[in-house]
């Protein structure tokens, strides 16, 4: 820099005549508000923040809670098409959340009536993979004794508000249907006797049904028999 | 309080340690703009977006010296100047050739000259010449760090410095000769 430069530079930084002109007054309200817009708007975000954390948190507990004790009343019914053949008992799942049977109702109320049943049966029966077991313990708020329900009217999802049902979701085999639905017919009879003829323990798979839910091809069946154990006429 | 301190309680938010620093350069800082800008309202708008960058810079800016934090300041009172230039000016530089070579000149300015007077000379200066004459002669800041803060090349910084003292010794002796 030279003298000159020097000299000049000098001069500008000592004038202070400039002040009187340039008014910084007002400049600090302006500050000051601009200043709060900021602390507010951070302020606001927080709120926001924390509302979409609490509700986020509410949702979460909402899902835990309600909806997931919910869904375990929920029975859906999936329609399979492999099949494999198989023996009763090797078909039947035992179910890992299986919950013990606490029976309150011992009388057996009712019986399934169905005369288009009316089928051979064999000793050997055709199950898909899976043949779903499911027990819980509400009851059912219907209450009837039979029902029959065409395909036309069959949801995939139906949600009952019940406990201590069976589903019995057996796999659709065209050709062996007859067969199929002479199972059903048999194990209906022995679930309400609690017969099972020694070839299905219900106490080693931890299951005491007491309503049966059975989908088959074209109809399906809820049978409201209680079912009447030794355990139970102890009661 | 000392910078320091004010520094510190402003990095809180503090309003009152705010306001003393507002107070203690809402001057300077108005001068520097208004020698950039050459414009009151522009020069009011530049110091409060500075200072509202200066308080939000706070939080990571860390203390070494009164002087270190002042230029600092300043840095950030410059470029906001500069922003608003830019926005008002499409063009504000003319890109010259690296090769151009410029002596260093002399305007021939009286010495009795005073610093309002240099000011008002500074003034008719075109925006170009006004902003590189300022950032250089007054505020001290080398060809190199011109070039950097405008993106300009330092040939650039260096002709328009060398046209804008031509400028003023031609403004200078016009009103010489008129007196």
């Amino acid at each position: 820099m030279t003298i000159e430069e020097q000299n000049i530079k000098n001069k500008i930084d000592d004038l202070s005549d400039l002040d009187l002109y340039l008014d910084d007054s007002q400049l600090w309200g302006r500050l000051e508000e601009r200043l709060d817009e900021k602390k507010n708007t951070r302020r606001n975000a927080a709120w926001l923040w924390s509302m979409a954390a609490s509700l986020l948190i509410g949702g979460l507990f909402y899902w835990v809670f309600i909806i997931k004790s919910s869904r375990s009343e929920n029975i859906t019914f999936h329609h399979q098409n492999i099949a494999t053949k198989s023996t009763q008992t090797k078909a039947i799942h035992k179910p890992k959340d299986a919950v013990k049977y606490k029976p309150i109702q011992t009388q057996k109320e009712a019986q399934v009536v169905d005369n288009q049943l009316s089928i051979e049966e064999s000793g050997e029966v055709l199950l898909g993979k899976r043949l779903t077991y499911k027990t819980e313990n509400i009851e059912p708020k219907k209450s009837f004794d039979s029902v029959l329900i065409t395909s036309k009217n069959i949801n995939p999802t139906i949600n009952f508000n019940t406990q201590n049902v069976t589903v019995l979701n057996l796999p659709i085999i065209p050709d062996e249907m007859m067969k199929r639905e002479g199972f059903a017919k048999r194990l209906f009879r022995q679930i309400k006797n609690f017969n099972t003829e020694g070839k299905i323990d219900w106490r080693e798979l931890n299951i005491e049904p007491r309503n049966v839910w059975a989908y088959l091809e074209r109809n399906f069946r809820y049978d409201t028999t209680k079912t009447q154990t030794k355990k139970h006429s102890k009661l | 309080m000392n910078l320091q301190g004010i520094i510190n309680s402003c990095k809180v938010g503090d309003r009152k340690a705010q306001k003393a620093l507002f107070d203690k350069f809402s001057k300077v800082f108005l001068r520097l703009s208004f020698r950039y800008l050459n414009d009151k309202q522009f020069a009011e708008d530049a110091c409060l977006e500075a200072f509202y960058l200066i308080f939000e810079g706070f939080r990571k800016f860390e203390y070494q010296s009164d002087s270190q934090t002042e230029s600092w300041m300043k840095r950030i009172v410059v470029n906001q100047s500069l922003k608003i230039l830019r926005k008002n000016k499409t063009v504000l530089f003319q890109q010259l050739p690296e090769d151009d070579f410029y002596e260093s000149n002399e305007i021939g300015i009286d010495e009795e000259l005073s610093g309002r007077e240099l000011l008002e000379m500074i003034s008719v200066l075109p925006d170009g010449y006004r902003t590189i004459f300022n950032m250089y002669v007054v505020e001290g800041f080398s060809h190199a760090e011109i070039s950097q803060i405008l993106n300009i090349s330092e040939g650039t910084s260096r002709s328009q410095l060398f046209k804008a003292k031509a400028y003023l010794k031609d403004f200078f002796e016009k009103t010489r000769i008129t007196k």
